[in-house]
């Protein structure tokens, strides 16, 4: 297991959710557009909603088609944790799987690597999820699953500024 | 509403509103059901409505970018803006597809 690059031990949490959804593809769209809901309070801007977006979408159809390769029934987890410092504001993502494991996250995380190149993956999932977020962490146990951490700092939101 | 429309040689894909693993698979099976019977050599992809996109649509252009290049056609995309030409940067496909800059 790698340390975390960021650290939140020091922040406070401020806000929390979690869900749990059939490993469908229709439900990518819908684990996305709950995460940027979760997070709309805090005013971000456009182009942060959508590199979140972005990076839930590929940590979740990572889930779906590799994790639990199609099998509908099996449940994604994913939550979401709001934390502040006198910097400003974190936004921590977790998507979770049981499936199956990845057995050499380094080889996963390489860019244009895919293991099913069949269904047209590009292999540039990880690489996108890195380029959104600030910081992404991968832990896998083979036939365990996966947890999948992102995290991204927003800008400097006066949250008062918009309670009413 | 008809996602995909030939005009002379051109095949003119309108994406969806938002591009992921979902919506790629049916669509990539769509164009190259039209690809295959009929005549055409160029495929351009209009994103004039697409306002999300994830790696899902790279590889649907990649995919038809290799099927259309292996008869010696062309691939072109075109009304790309903020997000998805961020995308497109990131991912490297411009090196060889290129942009239409006609109207469609």
């Amino acid at each position: 297991m790698k340390t975390k690059s960021i650290q939140v031990d020091n922040m406070e949490l401020v806000n929390e959710m979690k869900l749990c959804f059939q490993a469908r593809s229709e439900n990518e769209s819908f684990a996305r557009v709950a995460v940027a809901g979760f997070l709309t309070y805090l005013n971000p801007t456009l182009e942060e909603i959508e590199d979140i977006k972005t990076a839930v979408s590929e940590a979740v159809t990572n889930a779906i088609i590799h994790g639990y390769e199609e099998k509908e029934t099996a449940m994604v987890y994913v939550s979401g944790m709001i934390y502040r410092d006198e910097e400003g504001y974190l936004l921590q993502v977790v998507v979770e799987d049981t499936g199956k494991g990845i057995a050499d996250i380094e080889k996963a995380m390489e860019p244009m690597f895919t293991t099913k190149p069949e269904l047209e993956r590009s292999g540039m999932g990880f690489a996108f999820m890195e380029a959104f977020m600030d910081d992404v962490q991968v832990e896998s146990e083979v036939l365990k699953g996966t947890t999948v951490t992102l995290s991204k700092r927003l800008g400097k939101y006066e949250e008062e500024a918009y309670e009413g | 509403m008809k996602f995909i429309r030939q005009e002379d040689n051109v095949l003119i894909v309108t994406l969806p509103e938002e591009i992921d693993h979902h919506k790629t698979s049916e669509l990539a099976e769509q164009i190259d059901e039209t690809l295959l019977n009929g005549t055409a050599d160029k495929v351009i992809f209009d994103f004039a409505r697409t306002r999300f996109m994830d790696s899902s649509g790279i590889g649907l252009l990649v995919g038809r970018y290799r099927k259309v290049h292996s008869f010696g056609g062309q691939v072109l995309v075109c009304n790309v803006t903020g997000h998805m030409a961020k995308i497109l940067q990131l991912s490297g496909v411009e090196k060889f597809i290129g942009k239409y800059e006609g109207t469609i």
